[in-house]
């Protein structure tokens, strides 16, 4: 890569992938890339050998391993004296020393363990999980659009969702695909509109099918909007919680409108590893509000708290009831 | 006077060989007049004339002889987790009292009939027992209404004058202004909201300020969500939702094929 054709270096890329580029810098660095098919190439090759260095689990070095090698550099040293005298090939015996290889590789493996500890410290809480890290931005975009506008207004009845405003997800961010004239608005929401602390935050599978009410389409779908072009951008999980944290204190984010709410009643969903689509439910936003004035998370109460927004940084609290069919009328199992 | 009896007055008074003409038209004018004012006062009762509960019933009619029974139909309206905690009203002759004091901020009470909306069939119907649990901001911000109404019932005032009494009492700031996040359970298995429906399904009910019921998808084709027409800035300035669940507030399951 050549800054005579990129305007970005290459350490410059692997910054943008990790995380580390300052936001207007990301997002020149994205806008390029989204126009090089080198660049998206090279993009996945280093997203590909980053995953792969998460992955690997470096075992803790063995107490014996110093006095090994201290033994086997003393029998190197024992040995060149004795080579200097009897042979004459003495780089291809020590090159063959097990030993040798041995401390090597301790001393190789020490290294790498301590390059990603100093390198992962922002993502030490993701080591639990399948989904460290970001994967390449291929793998969350939709290709089919079609596909991805019919997912986004299953979120809700066709009543409803045919008049809906509809966004799909490109490479800068969300875009509209189809104008409406009701008010709502669908998307089709990915993994890192979960929770910050969520093990699935980066699960490329993830396809969250909404349609926000008009109430919700102002003042809740710019979270989802603003999160997108944050992770688009590259930005590191708290790079994101501060501009979101920011957002709210400079009033480009806003508090929840009153009645905003969400339907998401689609079949096609997949919402996590764990739950698949889940159950067809609407969702109601408030500022802060404890869960016990709704009632939510006790026996037998049809209301729980979803933990997307609580605990911050958006300063929203959002109760789920889940409803008895699917957008498409068809009945839905009783949790 | 019915059809026929009219048609023989104008019979009789046309053949009557005694009378003069001048007479016959006078009488005839009366006659007429006496039709119009009938037809007016008829007029002015049409809503009620169709239904059988025309005005309000004796108040004995809208109380429960049994307090405890009262008290354990207002639970029913929420899961126990919520109920058995929750301030639990009872109706007297002068209105709701508190029976039993709760701890968690919710409000549990049995509504009657008055609380349908005015131009409700059944707004005097004597049998009506609507069980609703109150959340903590719905307790403050709309409860009081239905307290409002309940005693201007009570005191004997007609609907007009109930409607009246509630539009000053939001102009004067006597009632509250709606509080974000204001919603009620409606899950009881025991109530009767009205001839038709009987206990109908459990549901919640959402309170925002007035809005069109496209806001939030109500009561379109497949859309779990309905307006509740009681409301909706007649006179209120609150527009409720609805939302069936599943199961009623004992944890059975209810059919909501029929909503």
């Amino acid at each position: 890569m050549s800054t005579n054709r990129h305007p970005i270096e290459q350490e410059e890329l692997m910054a943008y992938l990790d995380g580390e580029l300052p936001m207007d810098r990301a997002t020149e660095t994205l806008s390029h890339v989204e126009l090089c098919p080198e660049c998206q190439t090279l993009a996945a090759d280093f997203r590909g050998v980053s995953q792969e260095l998460m992955a690997w689990e470096v075992e803790s070095p063995e107490v014996g391993i110093p006095s090994a090698i201290n033994v086997a550099l003393g029998e190197r040293l024992q040995k060149r004296e004795a080579a200097q005298v009897s042979s004459p090939r003495l780089e291809n015996r020590v090159l063959t020393s097990r030993w040798v290889w041995a401390g090597a590789l301790a001393i190789v493996c020490v290294a790498v363990g301590l390059k990603l500890t100093l390198t992962s410290r922002n993502r030490s809480e993701d080591r639990s999980t399948a989904y460290p890290s970001m994967a390449s931005i291929e793998q969350y975009l939709m290709p089919d659009r079609n596909a991805e506008i019919a997912m986004a207004r299953s979120a809700a009845p066709e009543a409803i969702s045919s008049d809906a405003k509809i966004l799909v997800l490109g490479w800068r961010g969300y875009e509209t695909a189809i104008e409406g004239k009701n008010g709502f608005v669908c998307v089709v929401e990915r993994s890192w509109t979960s929770p910050f602390n969520s093990a699935q935050f980066w699960n490329p599978k993830v396809r969250g099918p909404v349609c926000f009410n008009p109430a919700a389409a102002r003042s809740i779908l710019p979270l989802t909007i603003k999160r997108t072009e944050m992770v688009l951008a590259g930005l590191s999980k708290a790079q994101m919680i501060d501009s979101i944290k920011a957002g709210f204190d400079n009033k480009e984010l806003s508090a929840p409108e009153p009645g905003a709410m969400c339907y998401m009643m689609s079949r096609a969903g997949y919402l996590n590893d764990a739950v698949g689509h889940y159950i067809p439910h609407l969702m109601f936003y408030f500022p802060p509000t404890d869960k016990s004035s709704w009632g939510a998370d006790l026996p037998d109460s049809p209301v729980t708290l979803n933990p997307q927004f609580q605990g911050g940084p958006e300063p929203i609290t959002e109760f789920v009831v889940p409803v008895s069919k699917w957008s498409d009328g068809t009945a839905a199992p009783v949790m | 006077m019915g059809i026929t009896g009219f048609k023989g007055v104008l019979e009789s008074v046309s053949k009557g060989k005694s009378m003069n003409r001048k007479m016959v038209k006078t009488i005839t004018l009366r006659i007429f007049a006496l039709v119009a004012v009938l037809c007016a006062a008829r007029s002015g009762r049409a809503a009620d004339a169709t239904t059988p509960y025309p005005s309000m019933a004796p108040l004995e009619q809208y109380l429960m002889a049994d307090r405890d029974a009262e008290i354990a139909l207002a639970r029913s309206a929420a899961p126990a987790s919520i109920s058995s905690d929750a301030t639990v009203m009872v109706l007297g002759r002068h209105g709701y009292e508190t029976a039993v004091e709760g701890k968690n901020g919710f409000v549990c009470i049995v509504e009657r009939a008055w609380m349908g909306a005015f131009d409700s069939p059944e707004f005097w119907n004597a049998k009506n027992r609507g069980p609703s649990c109150f959340n903590p901001q719905a307790a403050r911000s709309v409860l009081p209404i239905t307290l409002k109404r309940t005693d201007l019932a009570l005191a004997g005032l007609s609907k007009a004058q109930i409607m009246d009494g509630i539009k000053k009492a939001f102009q004067y700031k006597e009632l509250p202004a709606l509080e974000p996040g204001a919603m009620t359970y409606m899950m009881s298995k025991q109530g009767r909201l009205n001839d038709r429906a009987g206990h109908w399904l459990p549901h919640l009910m959402f309170y925002v300020p007035v809005t069109d019921a496209m806001t939030w998808g109500a009561g379109v084709p497949g859309s779990p969500v309905l307006l509740n027409p009681h409301f909706n800035g007649a006179p209120e300035p609150v527009t409720e939702f609805m939302i069936p669940v599943s199961d009623w507030s004992d944890g059975t399951p209810a059919s909501t094929d029929h909503h």
